[in-house]
């Protein structure tokens, strides 16, 4: 892949253009993390309110109707349903692993079948997750190895 | 999974095991059921084929042992247990309830030797075998998936 860089004064704002014959899954992924790096999302911890980026997020989960997100040292909660910051986070890497659960899997440190087509997933942190059967089919999809 | 579906797959488990069992058993009596007939109530009608009571008492055994491996090998009733455990407590109970199923049927002479032998070592080299072909089932796909997840971080991200 060839990579241009122009820098010109006269430019307001970084801009990106990405020319290709066809949008292949390589580009797409490109265009994710470029997307995880502009993305914040807003959460509270201890009364505070701080603007995180989406990449610092390893997962984010549902538990009594109140959405927490983790990074890789920290808990925070967020006004959002899970349903909503899926929706902010999907272009950004994150999949779905249950129906209370998000992961980013640029935080997977490593990945196992576990009995019944479902999936381990161990974090970065040494957390793991594991990933019901329909959610672990999609994950395989994604991965290419279905 | 729906239980339809379990039920199912269970069904023709059995079924595929059951019928694969039956033909083992045919061709043995075709061969050895004269000279076995009067040792072993399995080839009572010596190379005319198996007494009812016989392939009854198979589809029952087929049933209890695909059952104890559909309740162990599956997440479908136990949910949480580890997979060595889970294999330790399939070979274990099959072996027993193999045992139980020999004695009671009196399918040998429980005082001679080499028809013991022989369950003996085929039920281990069965263990053995479907153990390995298990685990290295599970090792490769865990190689692909984790090839495959490096392969996609290191194209970027998702």
């Amino acid at each position: 892949m060839h990579i241009s860089i122009q820098i010109d004064a006269s430019v307001q704002e970084p801009e990106l253009t990405i020319r290709a014959p066809q949008l292949t899954s390589e580009i797409e992924r490109i265009i994710a993390s470029l997307r995880l790096l502009s993305q914040q999302i807003t959460v509270t911890r201890n009364g505070e309110t701080v603007i995180l980026d989406a990449a610092s997020v390893m997962y984010a989960e549902s538990v009594d109707r109140k959405t927490f997100i983790y990074t890789k040292d920290a808990c925070y909660e967020t006004d959002l349903r899970l349903y909503e910051a899926e929706q902010l986070l999907c272009r950004c890497g994150f999949v779905r692993v249950s129906k209370s659960c998000l992961v980013q899997l640029q935080t997977v440190r490593a990945l196992q079948t576990e009995i019944g087509r479902k999936l381990r997933l161990t974090l970065e942190n040494g957390e793991q997750i594991i990933v019901s059967r329909q959610y672990a089919d999609e994950i395989r999809q994604r991965l290419e190895v279905i | 999974m729906k239980i339809q579906n379990i039920l199912k797959r269970f069904i023709v488990t059995v079924f595929a095991n059951f019928g694969f069992a039956i033909l083992v058993l045919l061709t043995g009596s075709r061969f050895i059921g004269s000279e076995a007939k009067s040792f072993s109530p399995l080839f009572a009608l010596g190379s005319e084929g198996l007494p009812n009571g016989v392939v009854f008492m198979f589809f029952l055994g087929t049933l209890v042992l695909m059952g104890i491996r559909f309740l162990f090998l599956s997440d479908a009733v136990i949910r949480s247990m580890q997979i060595p455990t889970r294999v330790f407590l399939t070979v274990l109970l099959s072996f027993a309830f193999m045992l139980g199923l020999i004695i009671f049927c009196g399918w040998f002479p429980k005082d001679t030797a080499i028809p013991w032998i022989v369950f003996a070592v085929s039920f281990i080299a069965v263990c053995i075998r479907s153990t390995l072909v298990s685990f290295r089932q599970i090792r490769k796909e865990n190689e692909m998936l984790t090839d495959a997840l490096h392969k996609f971080q290191n194209q970027g991200n998702a």
